[in-house]
């Protein structure tokens, strides 16, 4: 009776001593589709008024393709910046013991904690040409708040707890004596960075980054208060999108809102990819 | 490549893990660091490796003071006992890492490394697996991958730290006998640290048993085995019995048996232990001389037939092994009265078991 009932599954089902294979993958598959594909298929649905012709006349705006630019673009540049320094901050505070390291360690997750017209309102106030941190730059001719530089300040700041929380458990259960391993066979300090560590924890780090690029490629709240919002220079898609919503332009929000959609889609399964490739000696 | 440790002191956080150890190895010589778990064996051979430092001591490697190198700079190759091989690395990779690390001057040409390589996975009967990965091997295969890698770089000196400990009984025995084989053949100077004593008896040349970051006795197998410098010694090599005794003038009381403890010639009437191994307990029959002890079980599986006993006089249990089909195996069943005797002791006085 058993055999007969796992020939009829097709093979798809086998005996495991794992528990509750149909259960929590029937809730699982119900519940990702109430929470994720339900809206989305909505918002999928909504731009097809619009017709191929009307969805393309949308993405082909100059003011549209510029927002998605500075989306995608200070969201990879600001992931990037992310996983370098995320890396170092998740070094220091896993790998050495320091005074107040408790704290530092807590401040980690204040992006995370902090309202993020809270984040936008104080980063636009001390990058401002007046603000503390603006007016050191003003004499070098920079100007962070209210230019696309404001963007990627915002965008770096919500996104670094990703990286250093996805590396924090990697990092900590690295075998030290792989380490001395590499050390006794002769490796220099950046060798066995380059050679050992690195390779260990790359998929973490791509975790990480793919997380602060997805989370600065939807931001809105910290971004909006610090980017000044010029059309064609500094506005981003989000923001663009609840513009058309204020003009009842539904359709055309719903649009951009796809072709975000579909982007990130893309980037993210990229991203997985390189993933499983860093990580194709564990698959046996 | 000779090994000279002289006077090494290394204390963590305020805990002594090694008191003044002084050790040599001359080349060729396969040394074994016998020990329970905290003696200081693991810490004296990662200090020898250079992943440790001594806090006071000198470390000679062919007389020249190594004790500032790094383990970089000190061409050994250090066997770990988890293995610790590099998991996003093939065999090969992992083999041919020291030789790809060094500095490009002195890096061989790539089709060197390749050769070198294959040699070595020969060497330690994995040709065929130099694609693999490491999650991919046996304990036995990936622990010879290890092997391998340590010893590509050519070094003067092999560690092993517990190098079989964390294998299966029959791979450990095919495992250690190939290992002291490639010792001889390569004429390798190595040192490696186990608990098993079986294992240091049947491996090494010589062996210093370690106990509380010292070390007890360094000698050879018979050495250390037939003449036990210490208590701890006797007790950590082989089963056995302890007896408490009296001794006097070169001869030891236990109960109401006299017998010759040559070694103390001079301590007068001293109180101390005498220490017997199974096979050395002679069981007779209940009228006989001897000390008086009752049967309480008997395991006849095995080589010799192992029979537990107590002692009438203070319910001490002892450990007897009689050969099977022997006269005295006649004589035991279980809680019977028997009388034991025994050929051989070794009396210690208390303060040097204390």
């Amino acid at each position: 009776m058993t055999a007969l009932a796992t020939s009829l599954s097709g093979g798809f089902k086998r005996p495991s001593v794992l528990p509750g294979f149909g259960l929590t993958l029937g809730f699982a598959v119900a519940y990702l589709s109430i929470i994720v594909l339900l809206p989305l298929s909505a918002l999928v649905l909504r731009p097809a008024t619009l017709g191929i012709s009307g969805f393309l006349g949308v993405l082909m705006d100059s003011r549209v393709l510029a927002a998605l630019r500075l989306s995608f673009g200070a969201a990879f540049i600001a992931a990037v910046v992310n996983a370098f320094f995320g890396l170092i901050v998740a070094w220091v505070l896993v790998r050495y013991d320091f005074p107040f390291k408790r704290i530092v360690d807590a401040l980690v997750d204040l992006p995370f904690a902090l309202p993020t017209a809270v984040a936008g309102i104080s980063l636009a106030t001390i990058y401002a040409p007046n603000g503390w941190v603006g007016s050191l730059f003003k004499p070098l001719g920079i100007e962070i708040a209210f230019t696309p530089l404001g963007v990627l300040v915002a965008l770096i700041f919500i996104g670094l707890p990703f990286v250093v929380r996805s590396l924090q458990p990697v990092l900590q259960d690295l075998d030290k004596e792989v380490e001395e391993a590499a050390v006794s066979l002769g490796a220099s300090r950046w060798q066995t960075f380059r050679l050992v560590i690195l390779p260990a924890i790359l998929p973490a780090l791509l975790t990480g980054f793919a997380l602060a690029f997805a989370r600065a490629v939807g931001e809105y709240g910290s971004v909006i208060f610090i980017a000044g919002n010029m059309p064609l220079v500094s506005e981003i898609a989000p923001l663009l999108i609840v513009i058309k919503l204020e003009q009842f332009d539904y359709a055309g929000a719903a649009a951009i809102g796809v072709i975000m959609l579909a982007a990130s889609f893309l980037i993210l399964l990229l991203i997985n990819l390189v993933q499983r490739w860093s990580r194709r000696h564990e698959e046996h | 490549m000779t090994i000279t440790a002289d006077g090494i002191y290394k204390s963590f956080n305020g805990f002594p893990a090694l008191r003044g150890v002084n050790l040599s190895a001359s080349r060729g010589e396969f040394v074994a660091l016998l020990g329970p778990s905290g003696s200081g064996k693991t810490t004296l051979l990662r200090i020898l490796a250079g992943l440790e430092f001594a806090d006071s001591g000198r470390l000679l490697f062919n007389g020249r003071d190594v004790a500032s190198q790094g383990a970089g700079e000190r061409n050994v190759g250090f066997v770990f006992q988890h293995y610790a091989l590099f998991k996003h690395m093939t065999v090969a990779e992992n083999v041919s890492f020291g030789l790809r690390v060094k500095p490009r001057d002195k890096r061989p040409p790539k089709a060197v490394i390749d050769k070198q390589v294959n040699e070595l996975l020969r060497l330690v009967q994995l040709d065929r697996l130099g694609d693999r990965y490491p999650s991919q091997l046996s304990g036995g295969q990936r622990q010879r991958v290890a092997l391998a890698r340590a010893l590509a770089i050519q070094p003067a000196v092999l560690l092993l730290d517990e190098p079989f400990g964390a294998l299966d009984a029959k791979v450990r025995k095919e495992l250690r006998r190939w290992l002291r084989r490639l010792h001889d053949d390569m004429q390798l100077t190595s040192l490696f640290v186990t608990h098993d004593q079986e294992e240091a008896l049947e491996l090494a040349d010589r062996i210093a048993v370690m106990s509380d970051g010292r070390i007890e006795q360094i000698g050879t197998p018979a050495e250390v085995y037939q003449r036990p410098a210490t208590a701890f010694v006797y007790e950590f090599l082989g089963n056995a019995n302890r007896l408490p005794c009296r001794i006097d003038r070169g001869r030891a009381m236990v109960g109401s048996l006299v017998l010759p403890a040559p070694e103390h010639p001079e301590l007068r009437d001293a109180t101390g232990v005498a220490f017997v191994r199974p096979h050395d307990l002679i069981i007779g029959d209940a009228r006989a001389e001897g000390l008086e002890a009752r049967v309480r079980q008997i395991f006849v599986a095995g080589p010799a037939i192992r029979v537990e006993l107590a002692l009438l006089a203070n319910g001490e249990m002892l450990e007897a092994e009689v050969p099977h089909g022997s006269p005295a195996g006649e004589l035991i069943a279980p809680d019977k009265l028997v009388t034991l005797t025994m050929t051989k002791i070794r009396a210690f006085p208390d303060a040097a078991t204390a």
